[in-house]
């Protein structure tokens, strides 16, 4: 007869076994395929840089209930003319973003490219055309018009083809020029599904067509003071690619890890300063954050910002570069470092209100878990300095901090989020002035 | 597939258990024993990525050497803890026009398991299951340079094995042993020579 111990050995070894196979079943996301987007549509197209002409382009729209369209992207729709031309569309129903290109031919406007899903693996091809007599010639003529309509056609992965027509309905209201889309480690911790990988510089390329307006970007150093971007303290699966280059990021130089280390999705280790280049030379980005890790890097941050800041000068652009105050060691090493000129760059502390105003930061940065803090808001704010808050990933949470009020705009002005597309839905839509 | 040949792993196991508590005689009653088992042998490791950039492959070769400490109360039960030294993989490279390498590159990851486990041993055929921690080594020789670096990792083992009798204190025998490192994507397996040494009875 089986002894009761018996029994509970075959119970043991069962428990192990079944340990062993949940550890080893960890599923992959599957896998976004984006449409080849035929161009031959848009030859002969002029991009629309003008800022008059964007203006007039850019609004929130809405589109008739009945249509089959409105299931997956929801009736509110909003659109941006990007820098350098390219047309990003938001819909906060299913975090859907399009990027197309194109611009003016006579007097319409066509558009081609692509839309997906941020939270889904859904995704498809789009044409958008404005008719002369439905907009096309008023912005061709940078003449202002509320008789704007947008005629889409919705390809998705089945090869169906829709109809989806979008009205104007309002301007994008001009507190929103000095809000900022941040989107956290470089686009968005959830790039898995991007096909690039956080931090890396195909990711700050495409963050502004996923709607953001700035970046955070983490700062790690190298064994040899090399100030890369880099989020975790060392190389682990989920990060980097291959099986012989792991643990610590202090234990490789600079060289070594540029050799020898890949992202997940192949991209290279940037150094901070390619970073800040690519991002001043490649992007609309109007805001960086830099998340540093180590205190022993902070002068060397220092430097990099300095530097770029003159880059940024020199090409004739807007950018502000914040260094990141995250912990009372950081804060340290700032207050110690002997690099000329530090003032001249911005601090952005997320440490308590006393200690944004005695390093006079720019800006404050509370975390989204201490509440609204309306009062310490205020004052921060009738102090001249601006308030952000991070990491707001959830809708009902960005619309609460959206609803705060300050004077005549909003109390805070900045959000870091993984999802910067839902963001920009929820905001463009929330702001309709008509 | 890893969840499949787990699964396999385990219902072997209940079979395994069940044919040496039924059809093999049982320990001496109230007798305890300390044991000490040297475990070496060859292993093959297949990564689920190729570990390196500038190869594709994902099988290797290496070898392992380990010991586990073992306590038999009066059961066919045994417990213990696991440790050693197991060589998972080891890549050489060359600069050449496939790649961007510079000089004479070696790669080599390495490992210390440190590991509960559990085994069901008649008197020859022992099976076991271990879990707990990898310390994953991990050596780049670059020309005369070497850089180390360490990690930790969870994973599992399992094993089957045979043991002749060759007195009153030692046996010896082979043992089959599979690793399974998920969240890395790495498996063993090897091919062991074990020898069990009676440390202590009472």
């Amino acid at each position: 007869m089986e002894s009761f111990c018996d029994r509970t050995m075959n119970l043991r070894l069962l428990i192990i076994g079944v340990m062993m196979a949940v550890s080893g079943c960890v599923s992959e996301l599957e896998q976004v395929l984006i449409p080849e987007v035929d161009r031959s549509m848009i030859v002969g197209t002029e991009r629309i840089i003008d800022t008059t002409k964007r203006d007039i382009l850019d609004g929130v729209y809405t589109t008739d209930e009945s249509q089959t369209t409105v299931q997956r992207f929801g009736t509110v729709l909003s659109v941006r003319l990007n820098a350098n031309g390219t047309l990003s569309i938001y819909a906060a129903q299913g975090i859907h973003t399009m990027l197309l290109e194109g611009g003016l031919r006579n007097d319409s406007a066509i558009y081609v490219g692509s839309w997906r899903s941020i939270n889904s693996p859904a995704t498809g091809s789009i044409t958008v055309v404005i008719r002369p007599d439905e907009g096309g010639a008023d912005v061709s003529r940078g003449k202002a018009t509320s008789n704007l309509v947008l005629r889409c056609r919705v390809r998705t992965g089945n090869g169906s083809d829709q109809a989806l027509v979008l009205r104007w309905q309002a301007k994008l209201t001009d507190d929103l020029r000095n809000f900022h889309i941040i989107a956290h480690r470089g686009g968005g911790r959830n790039s898995e599904r991007l096909g690039v990988s956080e931090n890396s510089l195909p990711m700050l390329r495409l963050a502004p067509y996923l709607g953001a307006t700035g970046v955070e970007i983490d700062v790690e150093v190298t064994k040899d003071g090399i100030p890369i971007v880099f989020h975790d303290p060392s190389f682990t699966p989920r990060t980097v690619q291959g099986s012989y280059i792991m643990g610590s990021v202090a234990s490789y130089t600079y060289q070594q890890i540029r050799q020898h280390v890949r992202l997940v999705n192949g991209e290279p280790i940037p150094t901070l300063q390619e970073a800040l280049q690519t991002i001043i030379e490649e992007t609309p980005l109007e805001l960086v954050w830099l998340d540093v890790k180590q205190p022993s890097v902070t002068a060397a941050v220092l430097e990099a910002c300095l530097a770029a800041q003159t880059t940024a000068q020199l090409r004739n652009r807007t950018v502000e570069i914040l260094l990141g105050i995250p912990t009372a060691a950081i804060l340290q090493a700032y207050r110690n470092a002997n690099v000329d000129g530090k003032d001249r760059v911005g601090v952005l502390c997320e440490l308590d209100p006393q200690t944004a105003r005695s390093i006079n930061a720019r800006v404050w940065a509370p975390r989204f878990t201490d509440g609204i803090q309306r009062s310490e808001a205020e004052q921060m704010r009738q102090e001249g300095r601006r308030v952000f808050v991070w990491t707001l990933d959830d809708r009902a949470f960005m619309s609460n901090y959206l609803q705060e009020r300050y004077r005549n705009g909003l109390l805070y002005t900045g959000v870091l989020t993984n999802y910067p597309t839902l963001l920009a839905a929820i905001l463009y839509a929330s702001k309709v002035t008509p | 597939m890893r969840l499949f040949v787990l699964m396999i792993l385990v219902v072997a196991g209940g079979r395994l258990h069940a044919a040496v508590t039924d059809g093999l005689v049982p320990l001496d009653r109230a007798e305890y024993r300390l044991e000490m088992h040297v475990i070496g042998g060859l292993g093959a490791t297949w990564y689920t990525e190729p570990p390196s950039r500038y190869s594709n492959e994902r099988i290797f070769t290496g070898y392992n050497g380990n010991a586990r400490i073992m306590w038999h109360p009066d059961h066919l039960l045994g417990v213990g803890l696991m440790t050693g030294y197991q060589v998972f993989s080891l890549e050489r490279f060359s600069p050449g026009p496939d790649n961007d390498l510079v000089q004479e590159t070696k790669m080599q990851l390495g490992s210390i398991p440190i590991h509960a486990v559990f085994e069901m041993q008649g008197p020859y055929v022992r099976i076991g299951a271990g879990i707990g921690m990898y310390v994953l080594l991990s050596q780049l020789h670059e020309g005369d340079a070497i850089t180390y670096s360490n990690s930790l990792a969870f994973g599992g083992s399992a094993w089957i094995g045979y043991a002749f009798t060759l007195s009153d204190r030692l046996r010896l025998g082979p043992d089959l042993v599979v690793q399974v490192i998920s969240d890395r994507g790495i498996g063993n397996v090897s091919a062991m020579v074990t020898v069990q040494i009676d440390l202590l009875s009472y």
